[in-house]
């Protein structure tokens, strides 16, 4: 396994970013947006030619990029497809992006896929299968990745820890970085019953490099992630509270359905910008005090 | 040694395609939700997911059939093509088969949905250097020699019906005409022109003439070809239009 360097984090965040999606390229190429980065579904522009990659360079000139991907299938019983990591290093090699992240799941099972984040049960065997996975991708591409939390609609009864727990072990024995998905927490949160402070005060908070804001569909009895919708008071006070655990980390919003025009977007972000703002307010004036 | 995440992972995928009752015992069940409504989420999802993407990939044929008649479609798809695809982006390769098969009668459907993929196929599909006029006059004589093909994001579409004037007027919103059997068979030439796929329709002649360089011959190749085939004075007129608009249009380059 791969040594990487003792620094998990870098020692200033990347600011604050948008998931770039297709209604938003000419906004994005007409003029300078207010944005630090943005983020690319990988798979979206693992694709031969034509517009998307056109398209792509063209606002990476002006844009720094992480890659957010969905295939990985970390989870995999399969194994990895190195036919899609070639693809993943060729892309990263084109974009030259600060990270690379994928989700705590797995996609398919005998070369059949759902294109869906499947969940994983917690448990050894499911661990074991996941952290030797990362390291493989981490040793084939030669860096680090991070991996996002998920959110998830069942519980499997062979789990024998919590999910942060899981992800704590994980994220130590894999020595990869995490991507918090505070929406995430808050779906799963209200889906099987826990406390997401709990959560987030259990996770490795110095392996934390990006945090993902989203919105969802609460359909009373359970939270769907549909990220098609602004984000909710709840997980905006979940924001303000991992400010003082994991720290000043990266911030996105992540829209994926119901796109509105990217002023909407922008302001939205405004607004985590100014949570982050008041949090390093109080951060000083503990220090001060 | 058992591999007991593949048992649960393959009993899970299994709920995803059939709703196999045995992934329920995975589950811890509730009185709120339900083992098998937490399930459900996933089922659904799957075929949301795969539904939409036949959607994006099959844009004129879906507005062409209205939504209720494409979900049923896009059901029946789905429930007969898994997706064996990493990239959800080309999921649905098979759709203009599937519906020749299920469609025997109104083929133009299929012929439909054929011309929406390669469409889509054409808009990402891969780069290559087009021979312009500028490497013509880098290349000097040795051009006529040069070996070419097509861009590679060329591809045929054989209609037998009108479907470049159902394409037409679904992509323009115009009233959409009846679906007509043609008096003969046309050939469609699909590509990519700089960012935009185009399309348009061939006589049996120029078709010919490109599938011939597809092959990977060259010019003088061609000229020999078409003399054979359709005589001198014919074969120059066809080659002197042919040779302009194929340079014009992007289709040409080196093999």
């Amino acid at each position: 396994m791969t040594q990487y360097p003792h620094n998990l984090k870098p020692q200033k965040s990347a600011g604050f970013g948008l998931g770039l999606r297709t209604e938003h390229y000419h906004p994005f190429i007409e003029q300078k947006q207010p944005v630090d980065w943005l983020e690319i579904i990988s798979e979206n522009y693992m694709v031969p030619g034509g517009k998307p990659l056109a398209m792509l360079d063209k606002i990476r000139a002006d844009y720094p990029m992480v890659m957010h991907g969905v295939s990985l299938s970390i989870g995999s019983s399969d194994g990895l497809d190195y036919d899609y990591l070639d693809g993943l290093k060729a892309l990263s090699k084109r974009v030259e992006p600060l990270w690379i992240s994928d989700h705590l799941c797995w996609i398919g099972v005998n070369a059949h896929n759902s294109h869906d984040l499947l969940p994983l049960p917690y448990d050894a065997p499911a661990l074991e299968r996941v952290v030797e996975n990362i390291q493989r991708v981490q040793d084939y591409l030669g860096q680090r990745i991070l991996i996002e939390n998920p959110s998830s609609y069942v519980e499997f009864r062979s789990s024998d820890m919590t999910e942060w727990e899981f992800i704590a072990e994980m994220a130590q024995r894999a020595d990869c970085l995490l991507l918090l998905d505070l929406n995430n927490i808050y779906v799963s949160g209200r889906n099987h019953g826990f406390d997401p402070m709990a959560y987030l005060e259990a996770l490795p908070a110095d392996r934390v490099q990006q945090i993902h804001l989203a919105g969802h569909s609460d359909m009373g009895d359970y939270i769907i992630d549909t990220h098609d919708a602004p984000i909710c008071n709840d997980v905006w006070e979940l924001y303000r509270a991992s400010r003082n655990i994991v720290g000043d980390v990266a911030t996105m919003i992540e829209r994926d359905d119901n796109i509105p025009e990217l002023p909407i977007l922008l302001a939205e972000l405004d607004q985590a910008r100014a949570i982050a703002a008041e949090s390093a307010v109080v951060v000083q004036e503990g220090t001060n005090g | 040694m058992a591999d007991v995440l593949r048992d649960e992972q393959v009993m899970f995928f299994d709920y995803l395609l059939n709703e196999s009752d045995r992934a329920l015992n995975l589950i811890i069940d509730d009185e709120k939700v339900g083992a098998k409504q937490r399930m459900d989420i996933y089922h659904n999802a799957y075929r949301l997911s795969l539904k939409g993407v036949i959607g994006d990939n099959y844009e004129r044929f879906k507005h062409y059939v209205g939504d209720a008649q494409f979900d049923q479609f896009a059901a029946a798809y789905i429930g007969e093509y898994p997706s064996k695809q990493r990239n959800i982006r080309y999921y649905g390769e098979h759709l203009p088969a599937f519906l020749a098969k299920a469609f025997p009668d109104d083929t133009y459907v299929a012929e439909l949905a054929d011309l929406d993929w390669k469409l889509r196929a054409a808009f990402d599909g891969p780069e290559a250097a087009i021979l312009d006029g500028t490497r013509i006059t880098e290349l000097g004589e040795r051009w006529i020699d040069a070996k070419l093909r097509l861009h590679p994001t060329s591809s045929f579409v054989t209609a037998n019906h009108n479907i470049v004037a159902l394409w037409t007027a679904l992509e323009n919103d115009q009233e959409v005409p009846k679906a007509e059997k043609l008096g003969a068979q046309i050939p469609i030439l699909v590509w990519r022109k700089e960012l935009q796929p185009h399309f348009r329709s061939l006589t049996s002649a120029e078709a010919a003439a490109l599938q011939y360089i597809e092959t990977g011959h060259s010019f003088s190749k061609l000229s020999e070809f078409l003399m054979e085939s359709m005589g001198e004075e014919d074969a120059l007129q066809n080659l002197s239009q042919w040779l302009s608009t194929w340079i014009a249009d992007g289709l040409l380059v080196e093999a």
